[in-house]
């Protein structure tokens, strides 16, 4: 009775389990990725580890490596440096890659002795902020010039930070922007003021409205994954750089993917009778799914 | 034990949202109540925020070295913040205020125009004066800017000084010319429909590198996502190296 019970209770747990995944297929093959993506992310992590590779190849980015020459000019020029991590609060993914490199450029602020401004619209990500630039000017040995003032709240109304940013660019006139994070409308405001403020400007985001205008606007731009990578390539440690190999792999799958699936789909249009060979009839089931309609 | 409690909180937190993605089923009463805990600590760090404003803008203001422009917009800040919150609190926000005007497409007219409809406004001062007409005219203001920054953004943009801002000068004037009516009168006299070709930029080749870049975010994100869980990018609480 026990056994039929538990049987039952399995039955009805495995059901619901099931159940999305019959409604949506589509999620299977989200968690096939998400699978693929932490089984080569441990097993990278697990080879790092164990110092069995020691160091990759990073491709250069020139907008990382001008971070440098920013920092660099607005100090010979006396000027602050301002950034911005966007608009978004710290639950998006592209604030928190903000922070990442918010960490490089006020450890470079101290180095330099460079005076640092971060505005930003939530309250969240200004405590956050604050902790990282601390830290950073601690790591650098200048504890005495970090003060609570160089990261504030301004507003998390969008056109009203883009104001608060734009009079704090006009009277401050800083040598160098950052404008690394998620950006919607304001994102061309904040940059053409930047240009004309005659600052050094180095943005990054990954949303795709927003690329062309940072383009057209600013010296150096991240372009979408580019941002995400930035951690690991302004990092010394192994453990931070190998990831990039674990995404270059997985971009290398998804690029296979997309080319069978191609050329499965544009065969069977043509010869809809090569479905009968098995292979192929699973092999354009499989990627008839992957299909967006 | 500062860094390693915010790691472990991220990672049990991180997880149990994934699972719920895949497993609605089985985690979905944990996530909810995570949901409403970053709904409560959000509202507590807006005070946080406010503070904080209030503080820096105060100290600008009575500081001797502060340049007078910074502090005017310092006591106008301070000055905005208190008048709104106090008629915030007397009057009280209309719980059924959405926004004053939106814009409707107006089909019956022979080319679509975008016109704003008035929708019906409450009468409280503070919707009807903070809003509508000190806020609402000073966001619309400012989303105006954009318009003289497109413009002088893609002049720079467009400026022919090598072959890849050649393309792009190409490809720009092609989208414009095919999105107006004379475009298509114009190179209809050679026989091109210049609107066919402006489409297939805009949903092919336009399409395509955006998808190609898309792609790679996605991946971007679920590999950050990853790396935060499992503590090994630190930046966020403090690193140190």
């Amino acid at each position: 009775m026990l056994k039929i019970f538990i049987s039952m209770e399995w039955g009805y747990f495995w059901y619901k389990v099931s159940a999305p995944y019959i409604e949506n297929p589509l999620l299977a093959y989200s968690l096939f990725f998400l699978l693929f993506i932490s089984v080569s992310f441990f097993y990278y992590l697990y080879l790092a580890k164990n110092r069995k590779i020691d160091n990759i190849y990073i491709r250069k980015i020139p907008a990382l490596n001008s971070i440098d020459e920013a920092i660099g000019r607005s100090t010979e020029m006396g000027k602050p440096i301002l950034y911005i991590p966007g608009i978004m609060d710290i639950d998006n993914i592209q604030t928190l890659a903000s922070l990442s490199i918010l960490s490089y450029v006020s450890y470079k602020c101290a180095e330099y002795e460079t005076d640092f401004i971060m505005p930003v619209s939530r309250s969240v990500v200004m405590t956050v902020a604050q902790e990282v630039v601390k830290e950073s000017y601690l790591r650098a040995g200048r504890s005495d010039l970090y003060r609570n003032d160089m990261v504030f709240y301004l507003t998390d109304d969008q056109f009203g930070y883009a104001a608060g940013v734009d009079g704090i660019i006009s009277r401050e006139k800083p040598g160098a922007i950052f404008l690394i994070g998620a950006f919607y409308a304001e994102s061309l405001i904040l940059a053409e003021t930047g240009f004309s403020a005659g600052a050094i400007q180095i943005a990054g985001t990954a949303m795709i409205t927003q690329l062309p205008f940072f383009i057209a606007a600013c010296d150096y731009v991240l372009i979408g994954e580019e941002l995400f990578a930035a951690s690991a390539y302004l990092s010394k440690d192994i453990l931070d750089k190998i990831t990039l190999k674990n995404q270059d792999i997985t971009k290398a799958l998804v690029m296979v993917s997309v080319a069978i699936g191609a050329m499965i789909n544009t065969i069977y249009s043509i010869y809809p009778n090569i479905a009968n060979i098995p292979f192929i009839n699973l092999l354009h089931k499989i990627f008839q799914g992957l299909l967006i309609k | 034990m500062k860094r390693e409690l915010p790691l472990f909180i991220t990672a049990i937190t991180g997880l149990v949202i994934i699972f719920n993605y895949f497993l609605p089923e089985v985690t979905g009463q944990i996530t909810e109540i995570i949901r409403k805990w970053v709904i409560v600590i959000s509202s507590f760090a807006i005070i946080l925020g406010i503070l904080n404003l209030l503080i820096i803008s105060l100290r600008k203001t009575v500081e001797p070295i502060t340049h007078i422009d910074d502090r005017i917009a310092n006591i106008v800040l301070i000055l905005s913040l208190i008048i709104t919150i106090i008629i915030g609190m007397v009057y009280k926000v209309d719980p059924n205020y959405t926004s004053e005007f939106k814009l409707v497409l107006d089909k019956s007219s022979v080319i679509p125009l975008i016109n704003f409809e008035v929708q019906k406004v409450d009468n409280n001062v503070f919707t009807s004066v903070i809003f509508y007409s000190i806020y609402n005219p000073l966001s619309a203001a400012m989303f105006s800017l954009l318009a003289f920054f497109i413009a002088s953004a893609s002049y720079r943009a467009f400026r022919a000084r090598n072959m890849e801002a050649t393309l792009l000068l190409l490809a720009a004037s092609i989208v414009i010319l095919g999105r107006v009516p004379i475009g298509d009168y114009l190179f209809g006299l050679i026989g091109l429909k210049i609107s066919v070709v402006s489409e297939y930029i805009t949903a092919v080749i336009n399409a395509a590198a955006q998808r190609a870049i898309l792609i790679a975010v996605g991946i971007g994100t679920i590999i950050i996502s990853l790396k935060l869980l499992f503590g090994i990018e630190k930046s966020h609480i403090g690193k140190s190296e």
